[in-house]
């Protein structure tokens, strides 16, 4: 503070000592003057100066009275409002030349006054309310028998209530700022911190992943709900967990479980039992006195033992609460991808074939499950490399796991179900797992030389796929010359159609018009080997077009221009899609509109020489008959079925689903080799350009 | 001679209808109450088929089955599996095993009968 004063002064102190130091400067020079000539003439010129002297020093002292003293004044006023108190009112009188100057800094210092208490009211009000939402807040958060749990990606809690520490056990392993786990059971946690962050990844975002985990170090069940947080710009940052202890209920529906048992497969024997001896009765009016009596035994005792059965049942479930497992929809690639990083590491390798699609059950213990199966039967079969394939029946789906070999006992598998499984889960069996799916497990051959074991499951209720407008008919382009631009290679040549590698892509675009102007959104692509779809190998990139997505498009294909804003060009995305399709037939549906967009991008560097199957031509050729080629027509009649639309790689997988139900009919009518087959689609691809030939004309000619 | 049946279940009031209905109905009867007893009673003499409990002790049902259709032997044992058991799951992994039929308890004796008859009836056409 003492600065602050002595700043000002400097104004004083060095204005003062010129106007001394200028007054005696000319006081000196009319006294010298008079001293030197000591004349009587010169006298009215020193009166003069001393006069001259005494008006400067009048003008002096005015000038320090009433502009430097108060501007000195002035500066420590303002001081003291600036970094004191705003409300210290000048003390700088009215004897002053500062003119406005002064007014205007009073007005701007009233100004600061107001502001200063308006914002002192708002803070005081905000943070009234605060508090108030605070209260409300922490009066929620007690209120709940939910434990709640906000983390960030390091699993820090940053906000818990009292329920959950009291499920988790206390405070003494668990509270703000520490790590969740051991709280709780890593595996499940990070499991659905995944998955979720995945599905908001591809765009689906759900209503947080239901699962069940370990807490309070593997002591309690809790049944949980995650939901993932995202900062401004849409990036995961945390997370929230509710749960509520599942201990109690569980018990209650193992007992609910074990109460249905007895209720359908318990009575089953005693009532099965009954009926034939009652049957016999009736049916048999010559039985000997001693059949008779063994079958009225058989009858009495039956009816004691079901009597007895129906009051444990009775009781049973009047002491029962409700109950019900967390099941939640799981998409395939999902589970299957789980698994596969699972386990890295050990000798089993999984690939997932056929189409991908949405179950119903609970991830990780199905997730646990087949990681366990699959060790035995290496071990059993001793098999390293498995194939996993999802095949839809009207009613459920049938999770396969299907290796080269024999099938496994049947004694052997359900010895397997019987032993507990570890993975976070508690004490749980294979038989539990399953016996929670209303499924079951068993080994059958697939096929001369394969074998599988066979889980079904039931598919998702609903599919939580996001809504997307039916696909507008695509005009069919035909440019045959692509089609007969690249020759089939000898190399593609030697091999059955069975045998080739294809790459099946789709591609979206800014609009239908190749060769006026519309550029590619995305492109996605899976490579189908040995007649299988690796729906792990696959491609899906979004592409930047250069120029806006008109709104049919986004209609159509959900790609926004934001979505593309940072994603790099096609130029640039093309050699990675080169390097995926290299050595492996290409494969599209409507293939002139995929390609075009294909070729116009290549260049030296980059050239798709591959031969080209057009499973629309395919179709057309295959099946004369039928007016609609469209993928969805030919699916339908195919029986497939994609569930899960909303991916970009929808199509593609679509497409390859096709070609192989295609390549069966190719093979029944004796077309085995690829250049057999691209014979028969370009001669009817030019029948079907001259139809479009003849349309053209007669539509141009009417109009 | 009537076809010759093997009844395998561990529930003996169950037995001893099944044995008296399938002897009235004109067929050999011969029982036994788990697995390992089942595939003896075959390896001793393969009947024209077996009424097949899935939860017998020992061997369950199941094993029993996929058993009988490993061996070459057997070719011609029909099996239909009796259980108390009744989801359609079941039913499917019972048949997928190599099970003829699949009768869930509690039955009608004299449907059962008419089955084991038209089983046997398809097996001899």
């Amino acid at each position: 503070m003492a600065d602050t004063r002595t700043e000002p002064r400097a104004v004083t102190a060095i204005v003062v000592p010129l106007l001394v130091g200028f007054a005696a400067l000319a006081a000196l020079e009319f006294a010298a003057v008079a001293l030197v000539f000591g004349d009587v003439a010169w006298r009215p010129l020193a009166a003069g100066g001393v006069a001259l002297l005494t008006l400067i020093a009048a003008v002096s002292w005015l000038f320090i009275r009433c502009l430097v003293r108060p501007l000195d004044r002035l500066a420590l006023d303002l001081a003291i409002v600036a970094r004191e108190n705003p409300s210290y009112a000048l003390a700088i009188g009215t004897r002053h030349w500062l003119g406005r100057l002064v007014e205007s800094i009073e007005a701007m210092r009233t100004r600061l006054v107001s502001a200063e208490l308006r914002g002192a009211q708002a803070l005081s009000e905000a943070q009234q309310r605060a508090t108030e939402q605070k209260r409300w807040l922490e009066a929620i958060l007690l209120d709940l028998t939910e434990g709640i749990i906000v983390c960030n990606l390091q699993h820090q809690v940053l906000l818990y209530n009292q329920a959950a520490a009291e499920i988790l056990g206390g405070t003494q392993s668990f509270g703000l700022g520490r790590t969740i786990f051991p709280s709780l059971t890593r595996e499940p946690v990070l499991h659905a911190l995944e998955r979720q962050i995945q599905r908001l990844e591809t765009g689906w975002a759900g209503q947080g992943t239901r699962f069940m985990c370990g807490a309070a170090e593997a002591q309690r069940l809790v049944g949980m709900r995650l939901g993932v947080v995202r900062d401004a710009a849409g990036r995961p940052n945390g997370y929230v967990l509710s749960f509520t202890e599942v201990g109690e209920e569980d018990a209650a529906l193992a007992t609910r479980d074990d109460l249905l048992d007895s209720a359908t497969e318990g009575l089953r024997a005693p009532i099965a039992n009954l009926r034939a001896a009652a049957e016999t009765l009736s049916q048999n009016p010559n039985l000997t006195a001693a059949e008779q009596s063994a079958f009225h035994e058989v009858v009495l005792s039956e009816s004691i033992a079901l009597s007895q059965r129906l009051d444990t049942l009775a009781r049973g479930y009047r002491e029962l609460g409700g109950g019900r497992w967390m099941m939640a929809e799981i998409y395939s690639s999902d589970l299957i991808g789980s698994l596969k990083r699972r386990l890295i590491g050990s000798p089993v390798q999984v690939t997932a074939t056929g189409l991908p699609c949405w179950l119903y059950g609970d991830s990780l213990s199905l997730l646990v499950l087949l990681d366990f199966l699959l060790r035995q039967l290496h071990v059993a079969v001793r098999v390293e490399a498995f194939d996993m394939a999802l095949h839809r029946s009207d009613k459920r789906i049938y999770l396969d796991v299907i290796w080269n070999g024999l099938p496994i006992a049947a004694g052997e598998l359900e010895s397997w179900l019987d032993r507990p499984l570890t993975g976070g889960l508690g004490p749980l069996t294979g038989r539990i797992v399953l016996r929670r799916h209303g499924s079951d497990a068993w080994s059958q051959a697939a096929g001369p030389d394969t074998a599988r074991l066979r889980i079904p499951l039931a598919s998702a209720q609903a599919e939580p796929a996001r809504e997307r407008p039916l696909r507008p008919a695509r005009p069919e382009f035909y440019d045959f010359d692509l089609l007969r631009r690249p020759a089939p290679a000898g190399r593609f040549a030697d091999y059955s159609l069975k045998e080739l590698t294809y790459v099946a892509f789709d591609l979206e675009t800014t609009g239908l018009m190749p060769t006026g102007g519309d550029e590619v959104v995305s492109i996605a692509a899976v490579r189908i080997v040995n007649g299988r779809i690796l729906t792990t190998e696959t491609f899906e990139r979004l592409v930047n077009p250069g120029r806006s997505i008109s709104e049919a498009s986004v209609r159509f294909h959900g790609i926004t221009n934001a979505m593309v804003r940072d994603k790099p060009p096609f130029a640039l995305v093309l050699p990675a899609f080169h390097r995926f399709a290299a050595d492996a037939v290409l494969v599209a549906h409507n293939a002139a509109f995929d390609t075009s967009f294909l070729y116009r991008a290549a260049d030296e560097s980059i050239s798709f020489d591959q031969p080209i199957v057009d499973t629309l031509l395919l179709s057309a050729y295959l099946y004369p008959d039928e007016a609609d080629h469209s993928l969805d027509a030919i699916a339908a009649r195919f029986g497939l079925d994609v569930v899960d639309r909303h991916s970009a790689l929808s199509d593609s997988l679509l497409t390859a689903a096709v070609l192989l139900r295609l390549l069966d009919q190719c093979e029944r009518r004796g077309i085995v080799r690829l250049d057999q087959l691209l014979a028969s689609t370009d001669m009817m691809g030019q029948l079907r350009a001259r139809q479009l030939g003849f349309e053209r004309h007669a539509a141009g000619s009417s109009s | 001679m009537g076809a010759s049946i093997l009844v395998a279940d561990d529930e003996p009031n169950i037995v001893l209808s099944l044995e008296f209905l399938l002897r009235q109905a004109g067929f050999r009867v011969r029982t036994v109450s788990n697995g390992e007893a089942a595939l003896a009673a075959i390896a001793e003499e393969p009947p024209d088929l077996v009424l097949l409990d899935v939860m017998i002790p020992g061997r369950d049902g199941y094993a029993v089955c996929q058993e009988i259709r490993a061996n070459p032997d057997w070719h011609n044992v029909r099996v239909v599996m009796l259980t108390a058991r009744g989801g359609e799951i079941q039913r499917e992994k019972g048949l997928s095993l190599g099970a003829d039929d699949y009768v869930t308890k509690p039955f009608s004796t004299r449907e059962l009968v008419e089955r084991v008859r038209r089983i046997l009836g398809a097996a001899r056409n």
